[in-house]
């Protein structure tokens, strides 16, 4: 009963395995995996990039046997018993059966593309694949980390061309998954005789095919110095952005004007669903023409440190 | 240090420990053919039913997701069984065929990993209802000493019986005739009879 290309749980029930493991490259926005035996906890594993997957299962309880959902996230796992009918069917459904179907409640956009203005267009993108993984307790409930793994991305040879003044810029996006994530910390290994400027922006994706506008976090402005040299940044959820406070007295933009009565409200960087990083030549520090590459080591994590 | 086989027997009737005694001597432990008859046949690929009778048995059943009941055991013996769910189901066990739906409570619904023995008797059939494949830890352990103790229980009730149409036919007849009785036990030794009572003596004074 199990889709094609999907582990089966079968095989997990009769190697005497604790849990069944769904651990794959989520394929599309829609995909829908299935679980074909009953559990006594399903949660979210260490290395999954979906931070939220929604169950959908035969509720004899319910109002006509319907179908019964659950989100199942980082933070919290169903942890109760869910029993798999495969067997029973619905009501008034012309014989579908009960099955327990997964899917990601979070948005999946597997080749978003950053809007740009004409002359700003990436001439390159990688989007990093998002993974499920979701884990099934076959037998007892197990002690549930609500923490995932950190991810580690390594990307030894980030390439961007100095193009001029043509159509586009010659820059690079890395497109990385951080669904439910609260640290981002990323090393850039700037060779001697690079310049670049590498720009963080955040997208919180909806649902259809509109792709949202990307929040601007910041850059990293690197002239062209004899040798190597390196970076690091750290992004977290809650930092505060950069905001004007006060009566109205202090600079630009002079167009802010609080009151006690109006204060503004806290604003911090906040949680998204991708990081996409931006790396194109620095071109007022008068970049090298061709291919240049920097290096870049980024560790997404669960908790703030 | 192993019990003797006449302490083992004391308090039983000697009759009964000799009758049973001679039917295990004649059998060699082996199932009469009336026995062998009378039990059901097993599965294709099952053990013979004299090692059924005297083997325990363990293995893991796995349960299919067919949507039927399905037999996994027929007993051709009184046995000890003990199953034990090893995933989380849910799977129903009864000794009728309609089990199904699996939660309709016609069979009794496993717990994961909670062990469950009960005793099962000569020629009955479990079941399971499940609608997804799981893992059922399963073991039997044989009884034959019951199976032995319910047969010659029987017998010796049918002497009884006999005994009694005897001794009713003598007592018809008028000629109460002591040979035709079957042999009883022998009655239990008497209670020795208490030391008859004395007289208590005055101790003698110690300081005279």
């Amino acid at each position: 009963m199990t889709l094609p290309n999907q582990p089966s749980s079968v095989d997990a029930v009769l190697a005497n395995q604790d849990f069944f493991r769904i651990f794959q490259p989520v394929t599309s926005p829609g995909d829908i995996w299935e679980i074909d035996n009953g559990a006594h906890a399903v949660y979210i594993g260490p290395n999954s990039d979906l931070a939220k997957v929604r169950l959908a299962y035969y509720q004899r309880a319910a109002a006509l046997n319907q179908q019964e959902i659950a989100d199942v996230s980082v933070n919290g796992p169903f942890a109760t018993r869910i029993d798999a009918l495969n067997v029973t069917p619905y009501q008034g459904l012309g014989g579908q059966k009960g099955r327990i179907l997964a899917y990601p409640d979070d948005i999946v956009d597997l080749a978003y593309e950053r809007p740009t203005s004409a002359l700003s267009v990436p001439q390159r993108r990688y989007n990093v694949v998002p993974r499920i993984d979701l884990i099934t307790a076959l037998k007892q409930i197990p002690d549930i980390p609500q923490v995932r793994a950190d991810r580690t991305l390594r990307f030894p040879r980030v390439p961007f061309q100095n193009l001029g003044e043509t159509d586009t810029n010659g820059s690079t996006d890395i497109v990385i998954p951080i669904y439910g994530r609260r640290m981002v910390t990323v090393q850039i290994v700037t060779p001697a005789l690079v310049a670049h400027e590498t720009s963080f922006f955040l997208a919180a994706l909806q649902p259809g095919t509109t792709q949202p506008f990307a929040k601007f976090l910041g850059s990293v402005l690197k002239p062209a110095i004899a040798v190597q040299d390196t970076d690091s940044v750290v992004y977290r959820a809650s930092d505060q952005v950069s905001q004007i406070t006060g009566t109205g007295t202090t600079d630009a933009p002079s167009t802010f004007d609080y009151t006690q009565e109006s204060q503004p409200l806290p604003s911090a960087k906040g949680q998204a669903d991708l990081l996409i990083i931006n790396v194109r030549p620095a071109y007022g520090e008068t970049p090298p023409p061709g291919y240049s590459m920097i290096s870049l080591f980024i560790q997404v994590s669960d908790r703030e440190a | 240090m192993a019990p003797s086989l006449r302490n083992l027997t004391l308090g039983l009737p000697q009759q009964f420990v000799e009758t049973v005694a001679d039917r295990l001597r004649q059998t060699g432990g082996r199932m009469s053919p009336e026995v062998a008859r009378a039990l059901p046949n097993g599965p294709a690929g099952a053990d013979a039913k004299d090692l059924q009778r005297w083997r325990t048995e363990m293995s893991v059943i796995f349960t299919t997701q067919l949507g039927v009941s399905q037999q996994f055991y027929q007993a051709e013996q009184w046995q000890i069984v003990q199953v034990m769910l090893e995933t989380a189901g849910p799977v129903a066990i009864s000794t009728r065929t309609d089990v199904l739906p699996v939660l309709s409570g016609k069979g009794r619904l496993l717990t994961t990993n909670i062990n469950y023995k009960f005793v099962l008797p000569r020629g009955a059939r479990l079941y399971y209802a499940a609608e997804s494949v799981n893992r059922i830890a399963f073991s039997v352990e044989p009884i034959p000493w019951l199976e032995q103790l319910a047969m010659e229980i029987r017998r010796v009730s049918a002497g009884g019986l006999a005994g009694a149409k005897e001794i009713v036919k003598a007592v018809l007849r008028g000629q109460p005739a002591r040979d035709e009785l079957p042999a009883m036990p022998e009655p239990p030794p008497p209670a020795s009879a208490p030391p008859p009572l004395r007289q208590l003596k005055r101790l003698p004074n110690f300081r005279g």
